[in-house]
């Protein structure tokens, strides 16, 4: 009888194998695959066969429940004929297909049969990832010139068995893949040991056995003669004990379906690289804009599918400069897409041409809104205004500082300045220009070709909107326009006009739910995270014939602090754009929707916003943010951190807090999350409820 | 990204004192405390030990 074996990793193994290669006692490793060599980042694996019911109940149209149930009811009539029949109880795949489509449809379909068997095997393989101690261990065998062969207790047959190792780069290890459901005999009854010693003609004592199953894989394997080798990894028996925990926990609704969700995504990312980089922009992205940029991906996804049951579909997705460039890039990966587009479009050149009418009174404000506004002079960069032009007019009503902040709205001099007709027919002469080109511009991109059209961008008043429908809503083509923002916040506008329909699919401020306008709170952090390497546009020129955008020159002092912090935001992005395949996988496989999703995205951004690590309020204050509004302005996203000495003077802190871009960074320095707490509730209590 | 849910529960009631609105990404109090709990049992009824000991002592 071979030896009692209990080993907890494959060095271990390694240790113990090493003198009886050398020795030429060994002739045949064996091992078994699953939780052995391949782990799953799902618990408990049935997770995998309701994915597939899903998958197939979406396709035929029936309740994945019911699929469900016709598979169960499949599997058990096979397992007792199985036994009846003589063998062990096992349900081959090959056999459980035909009799799981009678059951559903009492006809056989090969096209359907194909697609639930593919869908099996991509989830699965969705589900799986090889242990990279494993892999080591198996090229140090490999070197050693001893044979290895896989057996393994599973109903893929073998065929299926080999593809799904061949995907996971590991069918060439092995001589022969041994399956109890091609012979309907398992490990568990010592037959399927049997069998390969018989085929490998090799005796019992020349074999190893390893795996992760004391009974099946040490007991039954001994008996045989074999010596078999129980591989105990307790860190991964508790990280299955957590997940299944966490599965569990899920179906209290609430942040648990989150929580299971982005566990088991953690899960994946971190089998398939071990190895925690480095870059702190790229954790960033992978670990807090990741979550909250993919679930909004993955809502503009279901309300566009929406849409289409409803016989509304949209017919062109236009991704807005330049913050939609990353939505751009991953909705490129989504499998099913509609034509998608990223356009050349920036509050400064669409409110430059909304002015082709003149400029009223309900357009200049908007120029006042930003708080280092410079009067007039704002209005002129806003609106692409000739300044030189309209000085000398503006003086004649009273300014006589063309730059001062204009802090009353209803002043007199600018209700007169805008009501004169000299001012409005240079307003029209420049705006009209504008809107020329960019409605050629639009024209290029096919924007009139359509009856639906939506505008995905991250947020947040909705002006390019806004401003698109007020330049070109009266032509008669203009489509019905839907806005998909990351973050809704319409405090600038509250009429957007007929067929023009806005949503905030994270934060919507209209829902009146505090809880989930955390974007809002740092707004600059989330475009950065989303933004182009390129320039704002700034207008557009023609090039023999056609339309190119005019991007704000490299030289401008706004530019160039951009481009320093690009290499940052590409960090970002990379690390963003890894979580999205990771959560794309585990959203297939858990099937959650993004509203399930939503309650544990806002606290995952509560928490990096409101409570962030030293860390992060380090590197990310490094940043400077721009805006493309017309100026040249940067803003810093980080001042002077706080310290205890200034709790003496609070007038001066609320004054600090109230202008800060990111106002929780300021507590970096005084220890403990209680500082955040208590400025997080008395922030709540200052603002609407 | 994966976050303690006493977090989360302590982050929610910044909103319970202010706005009386803390639900949205609060595990709730009987949760989290069946959380804890099973936990605490994965803690004491260690399956994985449990399974070593039992194949370590049995008989061939």
């Amino acid at each position: 009888m071979p030896e009692k074996l209990i080993l907890r990793d494959w060095q271990k193994i390694r240790t113990w194998l090493e003198p009886r290669i050398q020795a030429g006692e060994i002739r045949l490793i064996s091992l078994d695959i699953f939780d052995t060599l391949l782990a799953r980042c799902v618990e408990p694996p049935e997770i995998v066969q309701h994915a597939v019911c899903r998958a197939v109940g979406k396709k035929v149209g029936i309740a994945p429940s019911l699929v469900w149930q016709a598979r169960q009811q499949a599997e058990q009539t096979l397992r007792v004929e199985a036994v009846a029949a003589g063998f062990d109880h096992e349900c081959r795949y090959i056999d459980l297909l035909p009799r799981w489509m009678e059951n559903l449809f009492q006809e056989q379909d090969q096209a359907l049969g194909h697609f639930m068997c593919q869908t099996e095997l991509s989830l699965e393989d969705a589900s799986l990832h090889v242990k990279p101690d494993a892999r080591v261990f198996m090229d140090w065998v490999r070197e050693q010139g001893v044979k290895m062969v896989a057996v393994s207790d599973m109903y893929l047959n073998r065929d299926l068995l080999s593809e799904l190792l061949g995907r996971k780069g590991l069918l060439h290890y092995f001589e022969h893949v041994y399956v109890s459901a091609d012979y309907q005999e398992g490990k568990y009854s010592g037959r399927l040991y049997r069998r390969m010693l018989q085929r490998q003609l090799v005796t019992a004592g020349q074999v190893v056995h390893i795996g992760d199953n004391p009974v099946s894989d040490r007991r039954m394997a001994c008996k045989e003669g074999i010596q078999g080798v129980w591989l105990y990894e307790k860190k991964e028996l508790r990280r299955r004990e957590r997940l299944a925990l966490s599965a569990r926990m899920s179906q209290r609704g609430s942040i648990w379906v989150g929580r299971h969700f982005f566990e088991t995504v953690q899960t994946r990312i971190h089998q398939d690289d071990s190895l925690n980089p480095r870059n702190f922009f790229f954790r960033y992205g992978r670990d807090v804009l990741g979550p909250a940029f993919s679930v909004f991906m993955q809502g503009l996804q279901e309300r566009l599918q929406r849409q289409q049951q409803q016989g509304q579909s949209v017919e062109k997705l236009l991704f807005v400069a330049r913050d939609g460039f990353l939505f751009e890039r991953m909705y490129r990966d989504l499998e099913e897409q509609l034509p998608a587009e990223y356009v050349y479009l920036s509050r400064k050149v669409i409110t430059a041409a909304s002015v082709a009418d003149g400029l009223s009174h309900e357009q200049a404000v908007v120029a006042f809104y930003n708080p280092k506004q410079q009067g007039l002079e704002s209005v002129c960069k806003v609106y692409g205004l000739p300044e030189a032009e309209l000085q000398p007019l503006a003086k004649d009503h009273g300014f006589a500082d063309f730059t001062a902040p204009i802090h009353n709205w209803q002043d007199t001099r600018l209700h007169n300045f805008l009501r004169d007709h000299k001012v409005q027919a240079i307003v029209r002469r420049v705006g009209g220009k504008h809107r020329d080109l960019l409605q050629r511009y639009l024209q290029q991109i096919g924007f009139f070709a359509h009856k639906r059209v939506a505008l995905v961008d991250i947020g947040w008043n909705g002006t390019v909107q806004k401003f698109l429908k007020q330049a070109f809503g009266k032509r008669a083509d203009f489509p019905v326009l839907h806005g998909y923002y990351f973050a809704f916040v319409p405090k600038l506008y509250a009429d957007f006009g007929d067929n023009n329909v806005c949503e905030g699919i994270v934060h919507d401020s209209r829902r009146g739910n505090a809880c989930e306008r955390i974007p809002a709170e740092f707004e600059e952090i989330f475009e950065q995270g989303a933004r182009s390497y390129e320039a704002t546009t700034i207008g557009y020129r023609d090039c023999e014939g056609r339309i190119e955008p005019v991007l704000k020159p490299d030289s401008a002092p706004d530019r160039l602090a951009e481009l320093r912090c690009n290499a940052s935001v590409a960090r970002m992005q990379e690390g963003i754009l890894c979580h999205w395949q990771h959560y794309q996988a585990v959203q297939r496989l858990t099937g959650y929707s993004s509203q399930q999703l939503l309650p544990y995205v806002h606290g995952v951004l509560e928490r990096a916003v409101v409570y962030p690590t030293r860390e992060e309020t380090r590197e990310l204050t490094r940043l400077v943010h721009t805006e493309d509004f017309g100026h040249d302005h940067v803003l810093e996203l980080g001042k002077r951190a706080l310290g205890l000495g200034d709790l003496l003077r609070p007038r001066k802190v609320l004054q600090h807090m109230r202008v800060a871009a990111w106002r929780y960074a300021l507590l970096d320095k005084i220890p403990t999350g209680l500082p955040n707490f208590a400025c997080r509730m008395m922030y709540l209590h200052t603002v609407e409820k | 990204m994966v976050l303690h849910p006493a977090k989360l529960f302590v982050y929610a009631l910044a909103f319970r004192f202010s706005s009386g609105r803390g639900r949205c990404f609060s595990p709730g109090f009987k949760a989290l405390s069946g959380w804890y709990a099973s936990r605490v049992q994965q803690w004491l009824f260690d399956r994985a030990a449990a399974k070593w000991w039992r194949a370590y002592l049995e008989r061939d």
